[in-house]
């Protein structure tokens, strides 16, 4: 029996008596600890990715906070977008009503009246904030606010700018509501 | 563990989403449009490749080096039948 891992206890007594021990307690102590030690490193190796997994969704949180307010701001900023594009078109017939006034009738006070209409509607819309796409006939073609309809010879027109603009265009701020349609030289 | 893209590219539109919070988002592209028009542009002056809504509207003025409906060749040569067939009737 290897004496130098006896426990003190079973150190011969003073009185000369050895006391009885009963299996090698280091042996099921070192057992123990064996198990204690597989069990400290499951669960560090848990709590680890636990925190991993903590610290992700933190950052996508984050993430997710900053595209919220993002979003909120665009909606906050084009609220009215949806209302003022289905008016656009109403803008579209006054303006072309407008521009085929019969001269007959062109000193009718009436129509003056209706001509004010049309302007108080367009006002409107703009004190949204909403502006027309300024474009004239020699402009280049910028499909970022121009849309090509058709692609005509023209004389006089350089190739790629625009001959002339078929229905106007408006925009929000940098938003492009609705392109101005254009004929664009060949 | 990266961040997961769905792409749903359609013939005609696209749409693209994130996973956010295990949920499904979808983004709005510079426009503010979800709907991304499926067509594929490049500007023959500088070379610049032009995509979605901006590119559908330059279309009629650069049809040769404008591309749309893509995706029904995709994965075929050139000189495959299909595609052959298909230049003759497809601006």
């Amino acid at each position: 029996m290897d004496t130098t891992e006896v426990a003190p206890e079973t150190e011969a007594q003073p009185n000369g008596q050895t006391p009885v021990t009963s299996e090698d307690p280091p042996a099921a102590f070192q057992a123990e600890l064996d198990g204690l030690r597989g069990q400290l490193t499951e669960a560090q190796a848990e709590a680890a990715k636990n925190k991993d997994g903590w610290l992700r969704a933190v950052a996508e949180f984050s993430n997710f906070k900053k595209r919220q307010e993002a979003d909120a701001a665009n909606i906050r900023a084009y609220a009215t977008l949806g209302l003022i594009s289905k008016l656009l078109p109403v803008l579209d017939d006054f303006n072309r009503a407008v521009k085929t006034l019969p001269e007959t009738l062109q000193h009718m006070t009436w129509i003056g009246g209706v001509m004010l209409i049309a302007r108080k509607m367009q006002a409107i819309v703009e004190s949204e904030g909403v502006k027309a796409v300024e474009v004239s006939p020699n402009d280049a073609f910028d499909p970022n606010t121009h849309e090509a309809v058709s692609h005509d010879d023209a004389d006089g027109v350089e190739s790629g700018h625009v001959i002339e603009e078929l229905q106007r265009g408006y925009k929000l701020g940098d938003r492009v509501l609705r392109p101005a349609l254009v004929r664009v030289a060949k | 563990m990266g961040k997961i893209i769905g792409i749903d590219l359609g013939t005609t539109n696209s749409v693209v989403a994130i996973m956010e919070g295990g949920e499904p988002t979808v983004i709005a592209s510079a426009e503010g449009g979800r709907l991304i028009p499926s067509v594929v542009a490049v500007n023959p002056k500088n070379g610049e490749r032009i995509v979605g809504q901006v590119a559908k509207r330059q279309a009629v003025t650069n049809a040769e080096n404008t591309i749309f409906s893509v995706k029904r060749f995709m994965g075929r040569k050139f000189s495959d039948v299909e595609v052959q067939r298909a230049l003759k009737v497809v601006p």
